[in-house]
Parts: C-alpha cells; sequence; structure tokens
C-alpha cells in the first residue's frame, strides 16, 4: 500500500525522464510523460478542441460566439466527420510528445493539419492551373481575403450588407487579376469558374453558417409566411396551375419526387455552387416529368407552372433565406441566373397567388382555403375555359357536386351490403356448427348445449360454469383492450 | 484574346404564338410540329456574327404566356437589353396583349431596351385567317421605334433576320466592351420595396 503511493507520486525520479514537451521539468507517467503544468496546458486545449468537435454549446467557446455556435459547430462536425474520424485528445497527446515544441505551437500544428486537410480538397480545383505561379498567386490571395472575412464574419458589429460588399468586392478582384494580370495568360477559359469554386470552396467551408443564419435571422418572417402559405395551398393541382403535368402517370410521380428532394436538399447545401447545382438537379427532373407527360416542347408556358408545382409539394425549407444567400453570394452562369429566377418567381406567384390564378371563382378558393369540401377535382378541367352562360356553368356545377354525393354514398352503401352478407354468412355457419355439435369459433358455446340439456340440474350449471372460468383463467389477458377490439373486427 | 460579348434578351408573347417556336428555329435551326424528341426550349443561347470582329452571344429568356403569370415578367425583363414581343397574325387577340407588353417595357425601361415586334405564323397568311393588318402594325411599330418584321417559324422566313436586326442595334447602343460584362448578379428580390419597378437592374445595364 505504501509502496504503492510512492511510485506513483515519486516515479518522476525513479524514471527520470524529463517532461515531454522539453520543458526542463521532469515528467510523470500518470501525465503521459508531460510535467503537471504542461500537461494541464495540453490536456486543457485538446478539451477545448474535443468540444468543438463535439459541438457541444455548453461550452466555454460557445460563450464567445453566442447563439450561432451550436449550428456552426454541427456543422464543422459533420463535415470533418467526412474527412477522418479520430480521437483529437490522444492524437494531440501523441503529437505533443513527438514534436517536443511548446503546448501552444502544438496546437497550432494540429490546426493547420485540419485545414490543410480541407485545403487539399479544394486545391483539387485548381488542379488545372499550368503554372505554378499562377496558382500560388491564387492561394495567397484567397488566404488573406479569407482570414479578414472570416474575424469579419464572427464580430457580430459587422453589418450583413458589409460582408455581401466585401465578397463581390473580392470577386470582383480575383476576376479582373485573372484577366488582366500577366501570370494568368497561359491560363484555360475555364479557369474563372475553377477558381470560383475554389473561393466558394475555402470560405464557405469556415464561414457558410455564419453568413446564412445572418440571412436565415433576417428573413425568418419571410420564411416562415411562405411556409404557411404553401401548408394552406396543399390542394392546388397541376390543372389550376395550367400545367400538363399528369401524376396518374407512375414514371411522371417518381420523377416528381425526385425534383422535390432536390429542392429540399437546396437548403442542407454549403456552397452556392451546391445550392445552384440542386436547382439546376430540380430543373432537369422536371424537364423529364414533362416529358413523360406530354412529350411536347418544354418551354416557359410548361416549365414555370410545373416548377410552382413542385415548390408546392416539396415545401423547401427556408426557402426566401436561400434565394436571398444565392442573390448576395452565387456567381451563376446564364443558364442558371434563369432558372434562379423562375424560382425566385414561384416563390413570389405562391406568396400573391389569388382565386383567379387557379382557375377559380373566389368563392371556390375560399372554400379551399377553409379546408372545406369543394368540387372534385376531375371536374375542374370542365370549368376551366370560359362559357358564358353563367346559370348553366352554377347549374351543372350543382348537378356535378350532387352526382359525386351519390356516387359517394353508393359506394358506402354497396360496402354496408357486403358487410352485411359476411355477417350472415358467419351467424348461419356458427349456428350450423352449434346444431352439429361441432363448434369451434368461441369455445365458451360449446358448453351451450350442454347447459340446455340438464336444464333444471343448478349444480351441474355452476359446475359448468365453474369450469368456464377455470378455463378463463388459462387465456391470455381477456380484457385487454387490444384483444377487445380484434374480436370486433371478427364479428 | 477576344471573348465574344453577351446580352440577354426576353421573349414575351401569348401562349401558343410560337415564341418557343421562333426561339427554337433561331438557336438550332430546327421546327418541330409535333415534337418526337423534345427539347428544353425556356433557355436557349445562340451566338451571332455580327459583323467581321463582333460577335454576340444571345442568351434568350423565355417568359409563360398565359395571363395568370403575367405579373412574375418583371422578374424575368429585368436587366435584359433587349426583348422580342411575339403575336399571331392569325390572332388579333395576341396582338393586342403584344402592344400591352410593349406598352409595359416602354413604361419601365424608357429607351433603354431594344425591342422587336414579330407578327408569327406568316406561312397562315394566305385564305381568310389572317386577322392582323402588316400596315396597322408597320406604323405602331414606327411610332414605338421597334424592329417590326413577319415571320414564321416554320418557314424559317425573317427568323434570323429579326433577331440580328435586334443585336445589331444592341450592338450599336452599347459598345462590346460593355457587353463582355456578365449581366451583373442575379436579381435579388429586396424585400423591403416589394415592386422593384426597374431599379434593380441598375447595374446589369452600365
Amino acid at each position: 500500500m505504501l509502496k504503492s503511493q510512492s511510485t506513483e507520486t515519486v516515479n518522476t525520479r525513479l524514471d527520470g525522464e524529463f517532461c515531454r514537451n522539453a520543458c526542463g521539468f521532469y515528467g510523470n507517467k500518470i501525465w503521459d510523460g508531460f510535467c503537471s503544468k504542461c500537461y494541464r496546458e495540453v490536456y486543457q486545449q485538446a478539451k477545448q478542441i474535443q468540444q468543438s468537435y463535439d459541438g457541444k454549446s455548453n461550452t466555454p467557446i460557445s460563450v464567445t460566439t453566442p447563439s450561432l455556435s451550436s449550428p456552426l459547430n454541427n456543422l464543422n462536425e459533420r463535415r470533418r466527420s467526412n474527412i477522418i474520424i479520430r480521437n483529437p485528445i490522444r492524437q494531440m497527446v501523441n503529437r505533443a510528445g513527438n514534436l517536443r515544441s511548446s503546448s501552444s505551437s502544438v496546437i497550432s500544428a494540429l490546426i493547420n493539419d485540419e485545414q490543410t486537410v480541407e485545403n487539399e480538397t479544394a486545391s483539387k480545383h485548381l488542379d488545372i492551373m499550368t503554372t505554378d505561379d499562377a496558382r500560388i498567386d491564387i492561394k495567397s490571395q484567397v488566404k488573406t481575403f479569407a482570414n479578414n472575412f472570416h474575424k469579419k464574419c464572427s464580430n457580430k458589429n459587422v453589418h450583413l450588407d458589409t460582408l455581401i460588399q466585401d465578397y463581390g468586392t473580392f470577386k470582383d478582384t480575383i476576376k479582373k487579376r485573372i484577366q488582366t494580370n500577366s501570370i494568368y495568360r497561359d491560363e484555360n477559359e475555364d479557369l474563372i469558374h475553377r477558381v470560383r469554386d475554389y473561393v466558394e470552396s475555402i470560405i464557405f467551408s469556415k464561414d457558410y453558417s455564419l453568413i446564412f443564419n445572418r440571412i436565415a435571422i433576417e428573413c425568418e418572417e419571410q420564411d416562415l409566411s411562405i411556409q404557411n402559405r404553401i401548408s394552406s395551398l396543399h390542394w392546388v393541382t397541376p390543372t389550376m396551375l395550367d400545367s400538363v403535368l399528369n401524376e396518374d402517370v407512375p414514371n411522371v410521380r417518381e420523377t416528381i419526387y425526385k425534383a422535390m428532394n432536390a429542392l429540399i436538399e437546396l437548403d442542407a447545401k454549403t456552397t452556392p455552387q451546391g445550392k445552384i447545382h440542386s436547382i439546376m438537379e430540380c430543373k432537369s427532373f422536371i424537364e423529364e416529368a414533362l416529358q413523360s407527360s406530354s412529350g411536347i416542347t418544354i418551354n416557359a408556358d410548361r416549365f414555370l407552372p410545373a416548377l410552382i408545382y413542385v415548390v408546392l409539394r416539396a415545401k423547401p425549407p427556408r426557402l426566401h433565406s436561400n434565394i436571398q444567400f444565392l442573390s448576395h453570394f452565387s456567381q451563376p452562369n446564364g443558364e442558371q441566373l434563369y432558372y434562379l429566377a423562375n424560382l425566385d418567381s414561384a416563390v413570389r406567384f405562391i406568396g400573391l397567388l389569388e382565386a383567379e390564378h387557379l382557375g377559380l371563382s373566389s368563392n371556390d378558393f375560399s372554400l379551399y382555403m377553409r379546408g372545406e369540401p369543394v368540387l372534385p377535382s376531375k371536374f375542374v378541367s370542365v370549368f376551366d375555359y370560359s362559357l358564358e352562360n353563367d346559370v348553366n356553368i352554377q347549374q351543372f356545377r350543382q348537378m356535378s357536386i350532387q352526382y359525386d354525393q351519390i356516387e359517394h354514398n353508393c359506394e358506402k352503401f354497396n360496402e354496408n351490403i357486403l358487410d352485411f352478407n359476411r355477417r350472415l354468412m358467419q351467424t348461419v355457419t356458427d349456428i350450423n356448427e352449434l346444431l352439429n355439435g361441432s363448434y369451434t369459433r368461441f369455445s365458451y358455446f360449446e358448453q351451450i348445449p350442454q347447459l340446455i340439456k340438464c336444464e333444471n340440474n343448478v349444480k351441474n350449471i355452476n359446475h359448468i360454469l365453474d369450469q368456464s372460468t377455470t378455463d378463463n383463467e388459462h387465456l391470455p389477458e381477456p380484457l385487454a383492450p387490444d384483444i377487445v377490439i380484434q374480436q370486433n373486427i371478427k364479428q | 484574346m477576344r471573348r465574344p460579348g453577351q446580352f440577354k434578351m426576353v421573349l414575351l408573347g401569348e401562349s401558343a404564338v410560337g415564341k418557343s417556336s421562333l426561339a427554337l428555329r433561331f438557336a438550332k435551326g430546327q421546327y418541330q410540329e409535333h415534337a418526337e424528341s423534345t427539347i428544353g426550349a425556356a433557355f436557349l443561347t445562340h451566338t451571332l456574327q455580327i459583323d467581321s470582329d463582333t460577335s454576340l452571344k444571345v442568351e434568350l429568356w423565355d417568359t409563360a404566356g398565359q395571363e395568370r403569370y403575367h405579373s412574375l415578367a418583371p422578374m424575368y425583363y429585368r436587366g435584359a437589353q433587349a426583348a422580342l414581343v411575339v403575336y399571331d397574325i392569325t390572332n388579333s387577340e395576341s396582338l393586342r396583349r403584344a402592344k400591352m407588353w410593349v406598352k409595359e417595357l416602354r413604361q419601365v425601361n424608357a429607351g433603354d431596351m431594344v425591342i422587336g415586334l414579330a407578327g408569327n405564323k406568316a406561312d397562315l397568311a394566305t385564305g381568310n385567317k389572317r386577322q392582323v393588318d402588316t400596315r396597322e402594325v408597320a406604323e405602331y411599330a414606327e411610332e414605338n421605334s421597334l424592329i417590326f418584321m413577319e415571320t414564321s417559324a416554320k418557314r424559317g422566313d425573317n427568323v434570323t433576320e429579326i433577331f440580328m436586326n435586334v443585336a445589331k442595334q444592341v450592338a450599336a447602343k452599347q459598345p462590346t466592351s460593355t457587353l463582355n460584362k456578365p449581366h451583373g448578379a442575379f436579381p435579388p428580390t429586396k424585400p423591403k420595396q416589394k415592386e422593384g419597378s426597374g431599379c434593380c437592374g441598375g447595374d446589369s445595364k452600365s
């Protein structure tokens, strides 16, 4: 007992090893070979990093960047987990020992390492560049800007408009540099796009959530109102929007789902190009669906209504914020710009939608909005073209509604008849079996004939009843409600 | 190293007047009455050789012609340097709509925008199908300084010509150097000022 205690406390002397951090003091096994001071420093910092990995919000770190920190950390975690999963503390301590440098430089080395992993994936965008000079130039330009920009993003006092302006100015500077600077003379025309992707992956890997959250907070009200608006318009059909989409074709239905998914993913993408890619994917699926529906040239007359329908069905989260984000930070080409404008138009149309936009009377529109039954959708197309005689339309409308009600009641009646038949059949077989003595459906009734036979023999009856109660004990929980329900169904 | 200039041209007109047929004929040289293979014709580009050392890439933005989508048109023609308003010579109602478009464009963009007016389906002019008189429209076009032609997407008459004339006027109005600039960022929908009456296109015109 005494011995083990002494080894634990005094073994610094016995091992005679210096601290792994080369600070001049002796190290100790219980502190992973560090001296107590260095161990505390390394461990503290490692713990902080670990916490930011874990995305826990109640840490000292998150106090410095309140309210925005937890989504950021979650995001960082998600992104990093794609690269390598590792235990930062252990790795940190190992590395710290190997490097034999001061603990603060150990930390920075580790963080730098983390960044190189990110930068490597981003650097792939620059692979096509022919000269190293140009590549180094781009990288240093972007790095300087990214660091400044990151500081501004983290600073709550810097307004969003300033960030937008800064980013815009930087985009223009880089573009101008590529077009005018002689070191880029030999480069491909595609370079501007590659550099754009590179800049985006560097900037937005760090600052996406900082920026997007600011926009989302500003646009929260609009985002919510669009969501609510879409929810209240769930009854809109392609026909009402004058769209040729035909959901009765399974193929079309399937493709519409794919388009909806692409649109929903818009919110999850963390770079402007990623978001634009989602929109273009959605566009392709809509074209595919239109093609399978009608097989005619897909022009704006057909595309826009289909897009509006897909937006209504998909109910994408934070739609307004995403459009705002793209309008400030994306650099779409001509075609992408066109489809962005389409999405923007679709959202605006949904916001301002009124009865006449759907070919409905304002009365029907408000009925739909209140969720009351109107006309079955299969008749809507009948009223799409404007007939002159209003009275006839009204009569026809009434008759259609009545017809639908009658049809509905007929179906109900048919069901009831079938049900009655089934019950009758069951009863007849039950009685037949009872008479034959082969009744099995409910075991109690087996004994009914016996009860009838021994009419006045009270003793016998009691005996039989006792038997039946003992039988009951073997039954599994006859009073449980679910079993009662099952019996009801059987009957 | 010379990069071609580009400009944006918006197509306006009622449904079924042949906006997209004109665009397809212009950009791909095709006409399909009953298309077998479908093509996306909502957004098309085509490069025009204006003269020996100027080429212009035209970006064609199609708009939905249905009346109910009329209010969305500003989202499309904002920042466009040119517009082609199309009507159907066999349908006088479509000319009425076309005139509404011209009026709206002139109000919003003053004289900045080059506007072409195409009377399409000229191949149907023979017989009693024609409802719109050519001379009347020509006068109207003169008054409003529009580039007017009767076209046939089906036969290909005057299709390249009207696009070419519009492009030439765009090039004449703005030196190619400014056309080289990509036409501004994606126009943001400003939440503060809902009706963006032309104010947002400012950066793209210069």
